[in-house]
């Protein structure tokens, strides 16, 4: 089985112009825990386990079921036949965590580490915020680059190929200091950068929180691993550094029609109030899971909407030991580990998430909106 | 660059357009073609879930939205979306439920893994050609027979 894995790594870095392999020091693994969609590499993963193998370096998964909801989630959970298996095996080769975020945990790979990562929230934040360097890996790559501790030196390894390509220009319309306009600039960076790398100007003030939620707009509408933001991110002290004294090899503005025009072709509309409402995909950080209760303050959930609050575990129990579980449970929001956007929440679907409206076909609306449809429901005239 | 040539198959004139192969195998099928970048993600998973006979892509931006792909040669320019493409590829491969073979300007790393994979652990053949310029593939017609060839990284239009 480890030849086998170490052929993938291989064939692939042969393919893609590797001239040799790399040791990494941290992976990131994606298993969708256990849809029936994942069987093919769940086998290959139980034949890992059964071989014993470990991995090399720090590996984390992503999300998993969320036991808490065991009862709202009886008719769903059923679906992910394959979760219990997956847990046993990854646990079994030494993966933990089950965090679409897992730079909030200790998998925080340093400025300058050649990593393996899969899950394109968390690659894009790792290239663009952290400084570290992992190609988009995925598809079993990623455990077989755990277990072998190395990768292939291709891509976004490569310094040269850090350099960025589309220069994005922010219109002056565009009110920066609204998350909902960075979310929506994420979803059309995406679509105009593709595969290429982004450098936008004129975000010198954005938090790494909104450029988690704005990065992972761009992997969705696009397959964006690496995104500059001078002054910002590590590798963009200013705009110069990022395009590494090259010319952009072009150049887009970005302006709010533009911004309306994304949010109106990837919301999903619903006429009815929403059973579910989503915030955070990616998973939200200990801060933006506070902002959140703290706008909910003296505020009740209607009866018959679930408000989900979605972060890693280590914030959820962190959440719960503090002053703000008080707001928590006045306002009867469920704050969840779940993955918003694999777990088949019953629609009518409403998010904040610029990634979970795109894959959940879900009705995308800013953080204020989605609290009062929670509190309040839609008014209709 | 792509070499063009034509060659003689029987008494019809074949149009060649090399490429990069991903990965290996030879099919035959009906092209379906996009100018649109592809989630493959958010195309297929739903037909996954359901257990589906065919293969409806379910990306509802998507200009194929509702699109049976199932046995087509899928062409598009190059790859977009999560990382789970890898893995949701490999389903389809070892499940026979999406497309034959996919043609594109510029693969990457994550999409060929699903189909290298598919060959290294499953023993199963999917061939993936890139490097051949977007412009000579969107002549390809709809419907019109293809024939990849993954172990020497070209497409031959019948």
């Amino acid at each position: 089985m480890l030849s086998k894995l170490l052929k993938l790594i291989v064939k692939l870095g042969d393919t893609f112009g590797a001239e040799k392999l790399i040791e990494i020091s941290s992976a990131h693994t994606v298993l969708n825990f256990g849809l029936n969609f994942v069987n093919a590499s769940a086998k290959v993963l139980h034949q890992m386990a059964e071989d014993n193998l470990k991995v090399k370096v720090r590996t984390t998964a992503d999300p998993i079921i969320d036991m808490d909801y065991a009862d709202e989630f009886k008719v769903v959970y059923p679906m992910f036949i394959l979760h219990d298996q997956l847990m046993k095996d990854l646990e079994q080769i030494g993966v933990y965590g089950f965090t679409c975020t897992p730079y909030f945990l200790d998998n925080k790979p340093k400025s300058g580490d050649h990593c393996a990562w899969s899950e394109s929230s968390a690659v894009i934040y790792l290239n663009s915020v952290l400084g570290a360097r992992s190609n988009r890996e995925g598809g079993l790559v990623d455990l077989a680059c755990a277990v072998t501790g190395k990768t292939a030196y291709h891509g976004l390894h490569i310094t040269e190929n850090r350099k960025g390509q589309i220069l994005f220009k922010l219109s002056a319309d565009i009110n920066l200091t609204n998350v909902f306009n960075l979310t929506s600039i994420g979803l059309r960076i995406g679509e105009i950068a593709g595969n290429k790398i982004p450098v936008i100007d004129g975000l010198s003030d954005i938090s790494t929180d909104n450029l988690k939620n704005l990065g992972a707009a761009s992997a969705s509408t696009g397959a964006v691993a690496l995104i500059h933001v001078p002054n910002v991110t590590p590798e963009a002290k200013d705009l110069n550094e990022a395009f590494q004294y090259d010319k952009p090899e072009e150049i887009v503005e970005i302006d709010m029609k533009d911004l309306e025009e994304v949010r109106e072709k990837y919301s999903t509309e619903w006429a009815q109030t929403p059973q579910n409402i989503s915030i955070g995909c990616p998973q939200l950080s200990e801060e933006e899971v506070i902002n959140v209760l703290k706008k909910l303050k003296g505020k009740k959930t209607l009866q018959n909407i679930n408000l989900w609050i979605c972060t890693n575990n280590k914030v959820k129990e962190s959440i719960k030991n503090s002053e703000f579980n008080d707001i928590l449970i006045s306002s009867g929001a469920k704050i969840t580990s779940l993955c918003p956007t694999l777990t088949p929440l019953p629609r009518p679907l409403t998010t904040n998430s610029a990634k979970a409206c795109f894959y959940s076909h879900a009705s995308y609306r800013n953080l204020d909106e989605c609290i009062k449809i929670a509190t309040e429901g839609i008014k209709t005239d | 660059m792509n070499v063009l040539k034509s060659q003689r198959r029987g008494l019809k004139l074949t149009k060649i357009l090399k490429g990069r192969s991903l990965s290996k195998g030879i099919v035959e099928g009906e092209a379906i073609v996009t100018r649109q970048p592809f989630s493959i993600s958010a195309a297929f998973i739903f037909a996954l879930v359901q257990n589906s006979k065919k293969c409806k892509i379910a990306d509802r931006t998507h200009e194929l939205y509702k699109k049976d792909v199932k046995d087509k040669i899928l062409i598009f320019p190059y790859p977009i979306g999560t990382t789970t493409l890898g893995f949701v590829l490999l389903e389809t491969i070892v499940r026979k439920m999406g497309p034959k073979a996919i043609v594109c300007e510029e693969g990457d790393p994550l999409m060929s893994s699903g189909a290298v994979a598919a060959e290294i652990f499953f023993d199963l053949k999917f061939p993936i050609i890139d490097q051949i310029d977007f412009s000579e593939l969107e002549k390809i017609k709809n419907n019109t027979i293809v024939k990849v060839n993954g172990d020497e990284g070209y497409i031959e239009i019948l």
